[in-house]
């Protein structure tokens, strides 16, 4: 008799708090998701690398946003790591829940490979954002501009600012991210084409790690006396590099400017730093437009549209699009311009 | 497969809690969501615990002998890089398999030689080896994906046999051979007794040490064939495979009705505590519930299983 009651209870709280989570939910949600009866209403899932980091929490208003406005039911959600295996079960459970469309930004390329093939399969839109997946069954990817681009655009910032010589170090959120390997190789190319006196002294990686990012910077600035220069290829990295040598020219280890830093960083996070002069120029896109984007390019997908060079989105403006490739554009911030984004 | 179970729930009584909860769990989610009961979504999730329920195998074993192995994810990264690494230099596929299995069984040897021979905690002991074969992963592949298998490599986890994915059978029928061990031969009384009291044992001239080390070979061993299954699963070795994988293990062995201290529990128990923690991920995935809420259901869920002594069959 015990057990039983022992029983319910365990059940009437994991029932609660599955209520509790659905409602947590609820936003991210155009219409009545619970209920199940998605007969009319598309739905589509949008899955970043994981749950937690500014960035994608600023990709999920976007995706909201866009639910509200194309009247669709978009579920936003990923593991609290960015952990290939269970980005992928999740992406399994999605597919019987049998969605619409999903947006993916698969934390490795090839793996999403399988997946995305049963996806194709059931006749799922696919699209990649902020992170692609090539020689798979995506159907487009969605991208602030080509990680080339992005590459090269970080290797020209540091070169001017540090006048074309000297020792650089990347700092990268995942050795092993497509998005972050692209773009690191694209700088590097592009340094040894125009800036030949620019050596890369080291990649480090900081598994998205706050700490650890920090850690490296520390490391960095004590293992190369000379460097003259960093580049933080994901949000994380530029704000930990700023804090650091900032604390280091307090303690007078480092000559104000001594080190330029640059990167991908949301506003929010370096806008201090970038007020106060120890980052000139970082690069960003708004993570809610690309998510929005997406959103509204695997509606049009589902509903038989075509996706045209050119084509206006709402609330994003015109997109370029190369191929499979929608490409929103990148912003540049400055000390002229921080206080004007809103995330 | 259910048949199984109740055979086993007849026998020992305390499944009985665990089963209901299961049952419960397979009612509430069939209501919820009209995705959750259908027979492509339990093989989906059959397909998805084969990791997971393979580890904690032995691990249920290690737990029963009073120890634990916190290891068990690097291990299994290393083994799928290590398998990754011999294909990519032109090793034949299931060469590079046996590879990756003896890189497994190589890591469990370590660990049983310092925790067995050299009396040394087996946390401590374990924790090192998580800390220090994760590095190696990322020194061995330097943090790159390793991909492009061959197709009859990708049978392991991507085939489905009469509609039953062929690593889930894989699966139930390594737990039907350890619950037999478990049941039917003395290693399994040297096992219990260790966990309930090492000293008599010992005294009963067994060797203590050659049990553990085995246990942990063994440990080693089936985190490197998880680790073979995830690669063909995902086809791709990744260095962060099998991240935090220890806590899924070491939860479901614990709702399973194991004894954290060790001499208690079961192989059934882990089975039927490893479908509650899938099914209910998986159930509360299909009705979009964010993954923060999920893991404050599933910690929750593991306090009531720890904290409550009829949950723990006593």
């Amino acid at each position: 008799m015990k057990k039983v009651a022992l029983t319910l209870m365990t059940g009437v709280l994991a029932l609660g708090l599955a209520a509790c989570g659905a409602n947590g939910s609820q936003p991210n949600v155009g219409g009545d998701a619970n209920q199940g009866s998605s007969t009319d209403a598309r739905t589509y899932f949008m899955n970043p690398k994981s749950i937690g980091p500014a960035y994608w929490a600023a990709a999920e208003k976007g995706a909201k946003r866009a639910a509200d406005d194309l009247n669709v039911e978009v579920l936003f959600n990923a593991p609290t790591e960015a952990d290939s295996s269970k980005q992928i079960n999740m992406i399994q459970d999605m597919l019987t829940r049998k969605v619409d469309g999903i947006g993916v930004s698969p934390n490795d390329a090839k793996a999403v490979g399988p997946v995305f093939k049963k996806a194709a399969g059931q006749d799922v839109k696919i699209v990649t954002w902020d992170s692609d997946a090539p020689e798979t069954d995506r159907q487009y990817y969605v991208a602030p501009a080509t990680d080339q681009e992005v590459g090269e655009l970080l290797a020209r910032t540091i070169g001017e600012e540090i006048g074309g010589s000297g020792k650089v170090a990347f700092m990268v959120a995942g050795l092993g991210s497509q998005n972050q390997i692209a773009k690191s190789d694209a700088a590097k190319a592009y340094f040894a084409a125009n800036y030949p006196d620019i050596e890369v002294v080291t990649t480090v990686a900081s598994d998205d790690d706050q700490q650890k990012a920090y850690a490296n910077a520390q490391n960095l600035i004590k293992t190369y006396p000379e460097l003259r220069g960093i580049i933080g290829f994901a949000g994380g990295e530029p704000p930990a590099a700023a804090e650091v040598v900032e604390q280091a020219v307090k303690a007078g280890t480092l000559e104000k400017n001594q080190i330029a830093i640059t990167g991908i960083a949301v506003p929010s996070v370096v806008k201090n730093y970038i007020k106060n002069g120890t980052i000139k120029t970082d690069i960003i896109w708004d993570p809610g437009k690309l998510a929005y984007a997406t959103v509204y390019i695997l509606d049009q997908l589902a509903q038989g549209k075509e996706i045209t060079d050119g084509m206006e989105i709402p609330t994003v403006g015109a997109v370029k699009v190369d191929g499979q490739n929608v490409f929103i554009g990148t912003l540049e911030v400055t000390a002229d311009n921080v206080d004007s984004f809103d995330f | 497969m259910s048949a199984w179970l109740s055979g086993f729930s007849l026998k020992s009584n305390k499944l009985l809690v665990q089963l209901v909860l299961l049952l419960f769990i397979l009612v509430l989610f069939s209501i919820l969501s009209p995705y959750f009961l259908s027979v492509a979504n339990f093989m989906n999730v059959l397909n998805q615990m084969v990791e997971v329920g393979l580890i904690a195998i032995p691990m249920t074993m290690i737990i029963i002998s009073g120890a634990m192995d916190l290891s068990v994810g690097s291990i299994l990264a290393f083994s799928a890089v290590s398998m990754g690494v011999a294909y990519q230099q032109g090793v034949n596929i299931w060469v590079s398999v046996g590879i990756g299995l003896l890189a497994g069984l190589l890591c469990g040897a370590v660990n049983g030689y310092l925790i067995a021979r050299h009396r040394m905690q087996a946390i401590v002991v374990t924790i090192g080896m998580l800390v220090m074969l994760r590095g190696l992963v990322y020194v061995i592949n330097e943090g790159r994906p390793i991909s492009g298998f061959p197709d009859a490599f990708y049978f392991l986890g991507q085939q489905y046999i009469g509609g039953i994915p062929f690593n889930a059978i894989f699966l139930v029928a390594m737990f039907l051979l350890a619950s037999f061990v478990m049941k039917k031969t003395r290693f399994s009384t040297y096992v219990y007794g260790i966990g309930n009291n090492e000293e008599v044992v010992r005294y009963s001239g067994i060797s203590v040490v050659r049990v553990r080390f085995i246990l942990f070979m063994l440990s080693g061993l089936f985190s490197a064939i998880a680790g073979v299954f995830l690669v063909s699963r995902l086809a791709s070795a990744e260095a962060t495979s099998g991240t935090n994988i220890e806590l899924d293990v070491i939860t479901a062995t614990l709702i399973g009705g194991t004894h954290i201290f060790g001499g208690r529990g079961s192989l059934a128990g882990t089975f039927v505590g490893l479908l509650i923690i899938v099914f209910l991920r998986n159930g509360l995935n299909l009705l979009g519930v964010s993954v923060l809420y999920q893991a404050v259901i599933l910690g929750a869920l593991l306090l009531l299983a720890a904290g409550n002594k009829k949950f723990n069959g006593e």
